[in-house]
């Protein structure tokens, strides 16, 4: 009986491996693309709470078992994990949930730049063969166990930050950033008014959207101005909210989404990028030039489309200023002109390129980028409801993290 | 300075204890690949350039001009509630530009009494003692050369 059992596992995972394996011919190796190899088929999300008094555990939990009923799959299937660190680590959730079929877990270490680059993660573990379903989660308490989050562990370069840059009071991301944001405008003209434009137009589109926690919140451009100094130029509006929550995507390969209750929203084109000095801002040789420079291109090109062909775009928005950079850096306006592209109304849900229909970090809640797959994919199934999109085949979606770290992701619609 | 809890350097980390060794003789020290002569800051453990892995410390002047800032409002690190608002700057050096510190404005000379330094006026190192370690807090220079308008954008 053993053997026998031994036998039929051995012919099973040869039989995999032998799909699988990459394909070489006469001593020439075949690139194994993951364009299109993924299709988001499941999507849960909590709202987004202060003060909720529960852990990330169960916030993440929640998430999952609305992503998997969402798609109809039952959980005996996933095979693949990737998680946000730190966070609700894959071994908590394969236990709680009875994964026992789970061979491949990731996790990016990029900051909020996490959730995209970790579609390339599922599209790459899915156009190889090295898992079947895949679910990306995020469960987090911020609000509720801030210190948890205080020194950011995961940030790359802890020596050069707690040695030469805490003694001087710079800690922070909302002061890293600060010192970019008022780089650009010196180099390029950005102004004040530019970034409440961001803030603002967030907070519009939050009374849309009954999820938000900004939902039912006006925010005047008067509420705005008079908002205290966090690090100039940020003032309290300029930064995104801290909030609980959980979020959790579930894909497979588009042959098996064709079979699932939901319509697929397909990973077109996705791609990850570094900086220069990923470790470190002060001394990077060109501070506009960061992982989303390199990323957008590839993903774009990847996904065979452009940046004129989206018919929205999901941006990480930290920050206000982060906003008008990866507008820049994604391809949407030249570096330098994200500042007047954004004053113009184009990011408005009626201008030419729809920002963070549902409010984004700024005014939805802060779900580590996660908020704005579910976004794009809400928009893309036709599920968006009052805020629903009169056209949304494709939309850009951005991950920004770290010290600058990004991902791109181009998701197709059955609209597309 | 008595800003209990503030967060100060450990000395005895050794990558960084040369340069917290020149600021206590008020020396802006830092490190030059051997091999290929490519300042490097903050100090990493190979060079880029090269990818080498031996460096020799040396002065880099006191000299620098103001490349970005920000006026912190709110405090977020132990020690600062009783410092807010102050302001971080970052110091292209002189006689290096691609070297940049990171440190804060002379509270002499902050707002209001102040206006503050425009990007890239010239700055001038003050060396200042916290407890057992000199920090580098920079100061507008009067004497500094005027940046061209090239020099500034670059």
């Amino acid at each position: 009986m053993l053997l026998d059992h031994w036998s039929r596992a051995c012919r099973d995972l040869s039989s995999q491996v032998l799909a699988t394996a990459p394909q070489r011919q006469e001593g020439k190796r075949v690139d194994i693309s993951w364009a299109g190899a993924a299709a988001i088929v499941g999507i849960g999300m909590t709202t987004a709470w202060r003060g909720s008094g529960r852990t990330p555990q169960s916030l993440a939990a929640e998430a999952i078992r609305a992503a998997l009923d969402d798609a109809g799959v039952d959980g005996s299937l996933i095979d693949g994990l990737h998680s946000y660190v730190p966070g609700v680590s894959a071994e908590e959730v394969s236990t709680a949930f009875g994964f026992r079929e789970l061979r491949h877990v990731s996790a990016k270490p990029m900051g909020g730049a996490f959730a995209v680059a970790s579609l390339k993660e599922a599209s790459l573990a899915l156009a190889t063969g090295a898992a079947s379903y895949v679910l990306i989660y995020l469960g987090g308490a911020q609000r509720a166990n801030r210190s948890v989050f205080r020194m950011h562990p995961g940030i790359p370069g802890q020596q050069f930050h707690t040695q030469l840059e805490h003694p001087y009071g710079w800690s922070r991301p909302a002061q890293w950033y600060a010192v970019m944001a008022r780089r650009h405008m010196h180099e390029y003209g950005t102004t004040k008014e530019q970034l409440a434009t961001v803030a603002l137009t967030m907070r519009r589109h939050a009374q849309l959207n009954p999820g938000a926690y900004m939902h039912g919140r006006e925010l005047t451009l008067e509420d705005y101005m008079a908002a205290p100094l966090i690090a100039d130029p940020y003032q309290k509006f300029d930064c995104c909210l801290e909030t609980d929550g959980g979020a959790a995507v579930l894909l497979t390969t588009p042959e098996r989404a064709a079979d699932l209750r939901q319509p697929p929203v397909v990973v077109a084109g996705v791609a990850e990028g570094h900086p220069a000095s990923g470790d470190d801002i002060s001394n990077r040789p060109d501070w506009f030039e960061i992982g989303l420079s390199r990323a957008a291109p590839a993903a774009f090109a990847m996904a065979e489309t452009s940046p004129a062909e989206m018919d929205a775009a999901m941006i990480y928005d930290c920050f206000t200023f982060e906003v008008i950079q990866q507008l820049e850096e994604s391809g949407f306006c030249a570096r330098g002109e994200g500042g007047p592209f954004v004053a113009s109304g184009a990011i408005d849900a009626g201008g030419s390129l729809p920002v963070n229909t549902h409010g984004g970090l700024l005014s939805e809640g802060h779900l580590a980028g996660m908020n704005h797959i579910v976004e794009a994919v809400r928009q893309l199934r036709g599920q968006a409801g009052a805020r629903q999109l009169a056209r949304a085949g494709q939309i850009a979606v951005t991950g920004w993290g770290d010290l600058g770290d990004g991902a791109l992701a181009v998701l197709r619609g059955p609209s597309a | 300075m008595s800003q209990a809890g503030r967060p100060l350097p450990d000395l005895e980390y050794a990558d960084f204890a040369p340069f917290w060794q020149g600021t206590a003789r008020g020396e802006l020290r830092v490190p030059a690949c051997v091999r290929c002569g490519r300042r490097q800051w903050p100090p990493r453990m190979a060079c880029p350039a090269c990818g080498g892995l031996d460096f020799a410390w040396s002065s880099i002047g006191d000299r620098g001009r103001l490349y970005s800032w920000t006026t912190i409002g709110r405090a977020m690190l132990p020690g600062f509630e009783s410092e807010v608002p102050y302001t971080v700057v970052i110091v292209a050096a002189e006689a290096d530009p691609r070297i940049r510190f990171v440190g804060r404005l002379d509270p002499a000379h902050e707002p209001p009494a102040h206006e503050l330094p425009g990007i890239g006026d010239p700055l001038v190192a003050v060396f200042v003692p916290v407890e057992d370690v000199v920090l580098v807090y920079w100061r507008p220079d009067p004497g500094g050369p005027v940046p061209s308008a090239q020099e500034v954008q670059s």
